[in-house]
């Protein structure tokens, strides 16, 4: 399973820097050469070390995937080059077979190799957090621009998005021991500085192997905050550019200085249900649940109107979303009310309801939510949890019947999304009692393969049985917002597909 | 010498009752983290990715597995050695150099808004108190209560719109080493002192006045004025040493408040002080960087005590004989 903290993100950076990167050549005559372009970012809390084997926070992927080159690179809904030009896979599965890019380089003017490749995976392997590369059985060379991985399960299209992620870096095997706080990577920007809490100040890499692709001279992460701290930092100028949430996007939205940027992501908010457990251990409750929340008027009220309401766990853009299940999940209170009384509650059901502290929108989100299912006979009493005692007390300890959580998802790679929470091996699948038998087959085979007209049907199927199963009940896929002073950026803003990532192909600091 | 002496002898009985204090800090400091809810391993071996094979594996590697009393031997083992132990999370660096890299930022920001509510707050106080009653007391009085109810980070907020949004004087947030532009270091702490040192200077401004109107009340002074001794040798020499010993204390207290209280000004500013270092530690559970945080802060405070006891001790000597 490529449950890892790679599978959990969907990256069309490197995507937009090929496109970029082709359509490069004229300089923009506005464009500032040595233009330094300060980014907002929280350090604190979304960075750890340099070093991909030992990074414990994804949300890294940020700046990480500034300084390395992966294996593949993620598009919309392909996979395409990074380290590997091109690769092959066997029918069983279980063997892909990389062609190196010709003449790619360290930044350190080292040329990137196949012991370096075999060497990078290696290493990354060991960290538990990179659970998608514990399929890799052996990786050998048969010549030095030839890579072969043997994987002890069919899952190599699942394997290859991963590849795409931090789980794919490929350093030089010499740099291993330092790469926590001296990484040396073949991406494009290099390390110039880090002042731990405060800033990541990064350099153009002079031997990256798409350099028109990256205006930008040098990048300069800033310590901001999420919350009113990110917004008195894009509009007072302490930085160029930021990613803000749907509450700070209203307070922006109208400021002529400030220009913003919507990507509809693939990463959703959902209501984990403990399905091991009454009350929700009883189907019927939970496809009550899926008629009590009125999406709509969360996307309008919380979100702002900038994100989409979740009628199932895949976007209308994506190949895994159910036409057939469509909207069917629209908030019907009275139908809700009316399947808990055959379900033996028609006095309601009462639930403990678990929302991460410390964010705003889950706890808005919790609040909004609250009303509309007293409604509809679930009363919900909130209790807010410290995020790093969720694992121990939500999953472990059982605290609580349900979690408001957000699922990280990565993007088209969309067998992913269901790997931990419905297969055996799965964490909150096994704490939580999701496990579903009927639909592990289903994405098992769409791990096998990384090509969107396979994985599509397969979960579309599953899609609707999550839903019709109530196993989770998706309310909201979450907007990427990105904020920039029109005044200092240029270039093509784009927003990334979902969050902990950045996108600045084609960007550039004006004169 | 007897003098001298008797500060000495007084000096030497606080040193050793620092010694047990600190032991108990450390006792304190221990067990408080360890039974904080979370569990460390579990983050390390992947949270929700994570085996139960492999969460056993870092909790022996972390020594969780033993018993309380072994787990606190072995980490005083360790800082009786000046080891602090390592972080769990960031690539492991030591506690100590995380420490050390972010102290002297928190230590600029809590020296800046002490010296900021000295220069104002013993002013302030002694001009309202020599005229008690006066306009110019009132107004410190109000000035003074509203900086004691206004909470810093409000102020913080306030000032980063006034001087950073709407006009664009100083800097939002960030900080600058001093090492790379002075300039810029004043200016990136400019707003935290302000928001750290008015509310200090309130709290300072009251005590002096209510001390020094008490002290202009004894029948000595009476007596200094009746003497013909003029009015600024009477407040200047007499008045204000008896009325400063109470805000000696105060000040103190502040300036070992400020040293561990300033996390919610380094988070409003984005400083990379030892507030903004324990509370990402906090967040996930990096119980070394806690207890170590908590451990060198604490003694900090204990030290900064020991340091106003003996002004105390030398500006009234019958708190020596205690």
């Amino acid at each position: 399973m490529a449950g890892s903290a790679a599978a959990l993100f969907f990256v069309p950076m490197a995507a937009s820097a090929l496109s970029a990167g082709s359509a490069a050549g004229a300089t923009p005559s506005n464009e500032n050469t040595n233009g330094v372009l300060k980014y907002g970012f929280d350090i604190n809390d979304e960075f750890s070390n340099f070093d991909p084997a030992t990074e414990t926070n994804d949300c890294g992927y940020t700046v990480m995937s500034l300084l390395y080159q992966s294996m593949t690179a993620p598009g919309q809904y392909a996979i395409s080059g990074g380290v590997a030009k091109s690769w092959t896979i066997s029918p069983n599965a279980e063997t892909v077979t990389f062609t190196l890019r010709p003449g790619i380089e360290f930044s350190n003017g080292q040329p990137v190799t196949a012991a370096d490749v075999s060497a990078s995976l290696l290493n990354t392997k060991k960290s538990p957090l990179r659970s998608s590369l514990s399929a890799i059985q052996t990786i050998t060379s048969p010549n030095p621009e030839t890579v072969v991985v043997q994987l002890s399960r069919p899952t190599a299209g699942d394997f290859l998005w991963a590849l795409s992620y931090i789980d794919g870096s490929i350093y030089p095997a010499s740099t291993i021991p330092t790469a926590a706080t001296n990484p040396i990577g073949a991406g494009p920007y290099v390390l110039k500085s880090y002042q731990p809490g405060s800033s990541i100040d990064l350099v153009k890499n002079p031997h990256y192997w798409d350099s028109a692709a990256y205006p930008l001279k040098a990048i300069d992460f800033v310590q901001v905050g999420i919350g009113p701290q990110a917004v008195s930092a894009i509009t007072s100028g302490a930085v160029d550019m930021i990613s803000l949430d749907p509450e700070q996007y209203t307070e922006v939205e109208h400021d002529s200085n400030i220009g913003t940027a919507i990507t509809q992501s693939y990463d959703y908010i959902t209501l984990e249900t403990r399905n091991n457990t009454a009350p929700f251990n009883n189907v019927k409750v939970r496809s009550a649940l899926e008629y009590s929340v009125n999406r709509a008027q969360i996307n309008k009220v919380v979100f702002a109107g900038v994100g989409r309401p979740a009628y199932q766990p895949f976007p209308s853009n994506s190949p895994g979303y159910n036409k057939t299940v469509g909207n069917k999940y629209v908030y019907d209170p009275t139908k809700a009310k009316a399947m808990l009384a055959v379900a033996g509650y028609k006095h309601g059901v009462p639930f403990k309801l678990e929302v991460p502290s410390g964010d705003t929108t889950l706890q808005r989100l919790a609040t909004v939510m609250q009303s509309e299912m007293a409604a509809a006979g679930f009363n919900a009493s909130i209790q807010l949890i410290p995020p790093s005692d969720l694992l121990t007390d939500v999953y472990l300890h059982g605290q609580g019947n349900a979690l408001l959580s957000a699922n990280l998802t990565n993007g088209p790679d969309i067998s992913n999304t269901f790997e931990s929470e419905y297969e055996p091996t799965g964490f909150p699948a096994k704490y939580l009692g999701t496990l579903d038998l009927a639909i592990t087959p289903d994405i098992e085979a769409a791990n096998a393969s990384d090509a969107a007209s396979l994985q599509g049907p397969l979960m579309q199927k599953v899609g609707a049985i999550v839903m019709a199963q109530g196993l989770e009940t998706p309310i909201e896929f979450e907007p990427s917002i990105i904020a920039y002073n029109k005044s200092v950026v240029g270039g093509n803003v784009v927003a990334p597909i979902g969050q902990c990532r950045s996108d600045l192909a084609g960007i550039y600091v004006k004169k | 010498m007897g003098s001298g002496g008797s500060l000495l002898s007084f000096i030497v009985r606080r040193l050793i009752i620092t010694i047990p204090l600190l032991l108990l800090i450390s006792f304190g400091v221990f067990s408080l983290v360890l039974i904080l809810p979370g569990n460390p391993a579990l983050l390390l071996a992947g949270g929700i990715h994570s085996t139960p094979a492999e969460v056993a594996k870092i909790t022996v590697q972390l020594h969780l597995n033993e018993p309380f009393w072994r787990q606190y031997l072995r980490w005083l083992n360790g800082i009786i050695h000046g080891n602090l132990g390592r972080s769990l999370f960031n690539g492991n660096p030591t506690v100590a150099s995380g420490i050390a890299e972010r102290f002297p930022v928190t230590l600029f920001l809590a020296i800046g808004g002490m010296i900021l509510s000295i220069l104002i707050g013993i002013p302030a106080g002694i001009i309202a108190g020599v005229r008690a009653g006066s306009a110019s007391d009132r107004l410190v009085t109000v000035g003074s209560s509203l900086g004691v109810a206004i909470p810093d980070f409000w102020l913080a907020l306030l000032l980063v719109i006034v001087f950073a949004v709407d006009t664009h004087v100083l800097p939002a947030l960030g900080y600058v080493e001093w090492g790379t532009s002075p300039w810029g270091w004043f200016q990136h702490l400019l707003l935290p002192w302000l928001a750290l040192g008015l509310g200090g200077s309130a709290t300072i401004a009251r005590q002096v006045r209510g001390a020094l109107i008490d002290t202009l009340d004894q029948d000595y002074m009476r007596t200094a004025v009746a003497k013909g001794l003029s009015p600024r040798r009477v407040i200047g020499k007499h008045a204000l040493k008896n009325a400063l010993s109470p805000a000696v204390t105060v000040i103190g207290i502040q300036f070992g408040y400020l040293l561990g209280g300033t996390i919610i000004i380094e988070q409003i500013f984005s400083l990379p002080g030892i507030g903004e270092y324990i509370l990402t530690a906090i967040s996930v559970k990096d119980l070394p960087v806690i207890q170590g945080v908590v451990l060198v802060t604490a003694t900090a405070f204990v030290l900064i005590n020991l340091f106003v006891d003996v002004i105390y001790g030398y500006l009234n000597p019958k708190v020596r004989l205690g």
